[in-house]
């Protein structure tokens, strides 16, 4: 097996799911396409042994939340920019309520800790279970689930509009806790 | 499944497209190589001590992961060698760089304009492939005295997935979409004696689906806003379009009188919405979508103080934000932009916070050749406003003694 075979076709072929989990992760395209270049080439120089264990995806999605953490803690705090933010609802009359409480999600979710955000991301994008998450984080179930109940505490305090699309989530993680 | 999924699933719908598996193939083989050079190094060093160490261990780069930069001719002159051949009619990768070299002919060419294939736009692939636009329209004759009109312009979108230029067969503007090889004819036709007469921009919004036509003229016809689909087309309440934003549901237009410039705000129908007079502090200059995503945000650069026609160039050391509803500045943010940068021809958006600035490559750092063309060209950068940090986006040199280029394909 040559050192990249099957690299870039596996690229093309997942790109733009794992494209989508960094664009949540990161909050900004040009971000989250950095998020995942570096994610993808810190999986390619090992890409033979990758490639073997027969479930690539799974580790470059472990990468991936791996740096995104990572990141954020060498760069430091994000800071929001005050001149660069999504479009405002306000003279854009085409905005339906559907897309204006998604947009305070989006603005509620970046302004998450990394550690959380990839909670909710994993949580609730991903469809991972507590057991999953955990391993993609390493960490232990129990930080999973205390990550996720205030991850989804501080989205209700940041956007208190969002209680409705944040009530399933958070009765659906009770009754996994229980 | 919980409505939190739904609408996070919406969110990372729009996530944009990528193409990336070229990048991550070269980057590794670029880390492996580095790796492999670091080795090599590093077994003299145990010997030589600390400073060979230290050479090492600059060479290992500290493992710094990321360079958007593509494996490209940006180091070269581009318009050396053979013609390359026609734009295919079909997909095509995503564009970088857009020229005109007049057939590298030197001297007054407003009457007698180079014409045939080697008068035509060039495009330039990520990759570095080189097109032709052989149905578009690239220098022209003008019967004015000015050299300044003698290229009909061609625009490439922020995703590079577009361009849009002037086809004379029909006499207008078309958009050609290089996923597909689809082509959107603008509904209004401008006849080629119009582009004679004033010259004409195009800019595109950042999500590509708007293109703008301006003309750059006190005297000009209004402004066009085209639909990059259908090609419908909604005129402007003014002739200079600076920015559509990310969808153009805001268009910003300038017009200057007296020395006082007012912005013109339309929407996407083009009905005027308000106008508002900007800031005598604010130097606008350059061609582009200057305005940020968010609709409102404009990005402007250091220009001449007002009443000043000429003198040296300002550096460019900061980009001034300006709110287009209020015209007035709502910040500065400084830029670590080389110290030799002239001034910038355009200015877009790459991202949230991230403005792509591209330069004129300074005349004066070279000197004719012995068939007197001078290397002439542009510089793109991507300037992230929350670090002040600027990288190299890539860069246009030429050969010739007049050129148009542009830029696009910097957003991912």
């Amino acid at each position: 097996m040559a050192r990249y075979d099957g690299l870039a076709e596996f690229v093309a072929a997942r790109e733009q799911a794992l494209m989508r989990s960094a664009y949540l992760l990161t909050g900004d395209a040009h971000l989250a396409e950095d998020l995942l270049q570096s994610a993808l080439v810190r999986v390619a120089v090992r890409w033979q042994r990758v490639a073997t264990s027969g479930n690539p995806e799974a580790y470059v999605r472990k990468v991936l939340y791996h740096e995104h953490i990572g990141w954020w803690r060498s760069r430091g705090r994000h800071r929001d920019h005050p001149s660069a933010e999504p479009p405002e609802p306000e003279g854009h009359p085409d905005f339906a309520d559907d897309s204006l409480r998604t947009m305070m999600l989006w603005q509620a979710l970046r302004r998450l800790a990394p550690r959380q955000r990839a909670v909710i991301v994993l949580r609730f994008y991903e469809d991972c279970s507590e057991a999953e998450t955990a391993t993609l984080l390493d960490c232990s179930i129990g930080t999973v689930k205390s990550q996720t109940h205030r991850a989804l505490s501080r989205l209700r305090a940041l956007e208190p509009g969002l209680a409705d699309l944040l009530a399933d989530a958070e009765t659906a993680t009770t009754e996994v806790a229980r | 499944m919980t409505r939190l999924h739904d609408a996070l699933n919406e969110l990372a719908e729009r996530a944009p497209q990528t193409d990336l598996a070229g990048r991550v193939v070269a980057d590794a083989r670029d880390r492996a190589r580095r790796r492999n050079r670091t080795r090599l190094l590093a077994v003299p060093a145990v010997a030589a001590g600390v400073a060979a160490v230290a050479v090492a261990g600059s060479l290992a780069g500290g493992g710094e992961p990321k360079s958007r930069e593509v494996t490209s001719p940006t180091k070269n002159v581009l318009n050396t060698g053979a013609l390359p051949g026609p734009l295919p009619a079909g997909p095509v990768e995503p564009m970088k760089y857009a020229f005109l070299d007049f057939c590298r002919r030197v001297g007054d060419m407003s009457r007698n304009p180079p014409a045939g294939e080697c008068a035509q736009w060039r495009v330039v692939g990520r990759s570095g492939r080189q097109w032709r636009v052989a149905d578009g329209l690239g220098a022209h004759t003008v019967r004015t005295d000015t050299y300044m009109n003698g290229s009909a312009p061609l625009q490439i979108s922020d995703d590079g997935r577009q361009i849009a230029y002037y086809r004379q067969a029909d006499e207008r503007f078309v958009v050609r979409d290089l996923t597909s090889g689809q082509v959107a004819v603008v509904a209004q036709r401008v006849p080629v004696a119009d582009l004679h007469r004033t010259p004409a921009a195009l800019a595109f919004s950042g999500d590509g689906r708007r293109l703008a036509i301006s003309f750059h003229s006190a005297t000009a016809d209004r402004a066009l806003l085209a639909d990059t689909t259908t090609g419908k087309v909604h005129k402007l309440p003014g002739s200079w379009v600076v920015g559509l934003g990310r969808d153009a549901s805001t268009v910003t237009l300038a017009e200057s009188r007296k020395g006082r410039t007012t912005l013109l705000l339309a929407g996407p129908d083009g009905v005027l919405r308000e106008r508002v007079r900007l800031s005598p502090k604010v130097h606008l200059g350059g061609g582009g979508n200057m305005v940020a995503p968010d609709g409102h945000t404009l990005a402007t650069l250091p220009g001449l103080p007002p009443g000043v026609q000429d003198g040296p160039a300002p550096r460019l050391d900061r980009v001034m934000l300006v709110d287009v509803r209020t015209g007035k500045p709502v910040g500065t943010r400084k830029v670590q932009m080389p110290g030799n940068t002239w001034p910038a021809a355009r200015v877009g958006w790459a991202g949230r916070s991230t403005v792509f600035i591209s330069t004129a490559w300074p005349l004066d750092a070279t000197a004719p050749d012995a068939d007197h063309l001078f290397t002439m060209g542009e510089r793109g950068h991507l300037a992230d406003l929350e670090t002040g940090r600027v990288r190299v986006f890539g860069t246009i040199l030429l050969k010739g003694g007049q050129i148009e280029t542009g830029f696009g394909g910097f957003t991912p």
